[in-house]
């Protein structure tokens, strides 16, 4: 192998894009990922059993799923689950594929709303990089929103809402509410080798026909062909270091050799817990706290999108169970910040589709069907004529949250990280004030009951800030590039950067972040940000 | 595993055509993928909590008692529920009945997946008018 330029720990949304913008850009690319490939057709929802597999072989929770590719995770101080997965496509191989950026303001709640602490970077210093990762992704959706500041056109026409978001969508016109079809990493059309979307329902489980995206397939052929070296089934287990530089990886391979590798620089893109994980477990006499944790922030500021769902029954059937599941419309009408409300901050409304048989029956997004005589008569009463709206709440930063190492070890031998966690006041209120107006939109919709789930536990899919960003070496792990303040070769380009979270699905943000990464490892010109206040102008005057 | 198979009669009964739990589901199945996630010497602990007459009991004292069970083995009894749920429902017969009752396809999604309309855009109205409202530092919104 020819010296390695980067070296990057992670092949999933994150360790992709950036090995991909690396490699075109001429660098010598490396990436190494614990787990494999995953064949697009070996996707569950062509089998029978394809309700069982999201329970178990399929289950978002490495800790259910135990796939020899995972590892597992300490979360018995935690009410917020992990769900993540381990593979070439990293978690966007079981993903929604729901694809908000974040908002603008999102970048500034310092500023705008005197909590947390704003980004280094804006929204608008992404804005291109955003634009970029949509057409590498393939995006359907709608140009136009009023909640954002203008967009391309997508790619494809947005996806089919099915009846029960048509529903959902006139009561939020009646009661003057914002809402907009998603943006969703779904190819409605054919995309290269990517079929349209045929709206099967269970994107978590896999795509056969390459319609929902994961970077296995729309980054990775093109990193590869552009000469990036893709090592599976290789587990990092520490970072090595020499003084004020990082000097590679030492790595196991499937048989449980360990391997050394050097590198120039070493990216990690291991997610909010795995990155994390790995600089701790990268502490030697140097960084006796773990590496790149001068500043004591490594592992801390866990945040999640502490999640309520707010399901309608309707006396009909609305046939949820068909279309992508997680991706129809959404609504930001309350995503900002209104201090007569109690709290600061905001949610994004995001409905969704229903369940196959078991998943109705046990509760997917609602909660069991009751067992005994009235058994049968809860299941025909919910099955089918069910449609949901998520609560996404925002998740202040708070250092006691956080990532830590159990003392438990995995296969390897490597101690497994441990999640403690809890919910925020701000978090509950907003909660609380989610599923308040939520039902009010539902019954609008007709809905004859609601159910609502307080806080979903499974909903532990966006790991944010365990080595967040700021210009400030003291209570930052990294600078506004993703560089670390204490090794100017070692990167971090994952969720684990987040300052706040915002209130929504963080892949596209991260993504973006991750291309414009690429850009400043390489020395190239940051691609311009765009002008806020003319974009605001041009909206206006459109109307 | 008689108590087992009456506690499975009481949690999914037969009626209207369908069939209950004991009669849809194997023990030995049902067993070995609890084993599989847990320590299935709990969930016997949590069997062997219900009277010795329990077999015998009618619908409504036996439901009480599988009520006592559920609150004094919150987590057992959980594990125990979504197990006999993936069990009843992955199984044919009962999938048959499903689709008896509301014409739900019983094929795996893929690769027929499903026909749905087209979005049509017209139905944004109010909000197409409305002025953007993203917000931004200097007060515009």
């Amino acid at each position: 192998m020819k010296e390695i330029d980067f070296l990057v720990v992670g092949a999933g949304a994150s360790g992709a894009a950036v090995s991909w913008r690396l490699a075109v850009g001429g660098a010598k690319v490396a990436c190494l990922e614990q787990g494999g490939w995953v064949a697009p057709d070996s996707a569950p929802s062509l089998t029978p059993a394809w309700e069982q597999a999201r329970q178990r072989s399929h289950n978002p929770n490495p800790n259910v799923r135990m796939n020899s590719w995972d590892y597992p995770i300490d979360a018995s101080d935690t009410p917020i689950q992990p769900s993540l997965y381990n593979a070439v496509g990293g978690s966007t191989i079981h993903w929604g594929a729901h694809f908000p950026r974040m908002k603008p303001s999102d970048f500034r709640v310092k500023s705008l709303d005197g909590v947390a602490r704003d980004w280094p970077i804006s929204y608008f210093d992404l804005a291109e990089y955003f634009e970029i990762n949509d057409q590498m992704m393939g995006v359907s959706g709608l140009a136009g929103d009023p909640a954002y500041p203008p967009r391309a056109e997508r790619e494809f026409p947005p996806l089919p809402i099915g009846v029960g978001a048509l529903r959902i969508a006139q009561a939020y016109e009646r009661l003057g509410y914002h809402w907009w079809p998603v943006d969703a990493a779904i190819a409605n059309g054919q995309k290269g080798a990517r079929k349209g979307c045929n709206n099967c329902g269970p994107c978590d489980l896999g795509c056969p026909r390459g319609s929902r995206a994961s970077v296995d397939l729309a980054y990775w052929p093109e990193a590869i062909a552009a000469g990036a070296e893709l090592i599976t089934e290789a587990t990092v287990q520490r970072v090595t270091s020499h003084q004020n530089k990082v000097t590679g990886v030492e790595y196991k391979d499937r048989n449980g050799d360990t391997h050394t590798l050097k590198a120039n620089n070493v990216v990690l893109a291991g997610n909010g817990i795995g990155t994390a994980r790995l600089l701790l477990l990268s502490a030697n006499s140097d960084c006796p706290s773990g590496l790149a944790n001068n500043s004591d922030q490594v592992g801390r500021n866990l945040m999640h999108h502490p999640t309520a769902l707010v399901t309608g029954i309707f006396d009909e059937y609305v046939d949820g169970f068909k279309g992508p599941f997680a991706v129809s419309i959404y609504s930001q009408e309350f995503y900002e910040t209104d201090t007569s409300r109690g709290f600061v901050r905001g949610y994004q409304a995001q409905t969704i589709r229903s369940d196959g048989p078991l998943g109705t029956a046990s509760g997917g997004y609602t909660k069991p069907v009751s067992w005994g005589r009235n058994h049968h008569a809860d299941f025909y009463r919910q099955f089918g004529k069910t449609a949901s709206i998520t609560v996404t709440t925002e998740d202040m930063p708070n250092p006691e949250n956080r990532v830590t190492l159990s003392d438990k070890v995995d296969s390897k031998g490597s101690r497994i990280p441990k999640l403690t966690y809890r919910v925020d006041e701000n978090a509950q209120k907003l909660l609380e004030f989610g599923i308040q107006t939520n039902t009010k939109v539902l019954k609008e919709a007709g809905a004859t009951e609601i159910i609502t789930v307080p806080l979903v536990g499974s909903a532990g899919f966006h790991l944010l800030g365990t080595a967040r960003m700021g210009d400030d070496p003291k209570d930052s792990v990294v600078a506004a590039t993703g560089r670390t303040h204490d090794f100017d070769n070692l990167w971090i380009v994952d969720g684990s950067v987040f300052v706040t979270a915002g209130a929504l699905n963080p892949t596209s943000t991260i993504q973006a972040f991750a291309l414009r990464s690429a850009d400043a490892m390489l020395g190239r010109t940051l691609l311009p940000p765009m002008d806020e206040t003319a974009a605001f102008e041009k909206q206006v005057d459109a109307i | 595993m008689t108590i087992l198979k009456h506690l499975l009669e009481v949690l999914i009964p037969a009626a209207d055509g369908h069939l209950s739990a004991a009669q849809a589901i194997s023990t030995d199945s049902l067993i070995a993928d609890i084993s599989r996630l847990s320590d299935y010497s709990l969930i016997e602990k949590m069997l062997q909590s219900l009277p010795e007459n329990f077999a015998e009991m009618a619908v409504e004292p036996a439901e009480a008692e599988v009520s006592k069970c559920e609150s004094n083995f919150p987590k057992e009894f959980t594990i125990l529920l979504n197990a006999v749920y993936i069990a009843y429902y992955e199984s044919p017969e009962v999938l048959r009945r499903v689709n008896e009752k509301t014409g739900y396809k019983i094929n795996p999604p893929q690769p027929a997946g499903y026909s749905l309309a087209e979005f049509d855009a017209s139905l944004l109205v109010n909000v197409k008018n409305r002025k953007p409202f993203w917000k931004v530092d200097h007060g515009k919104t």
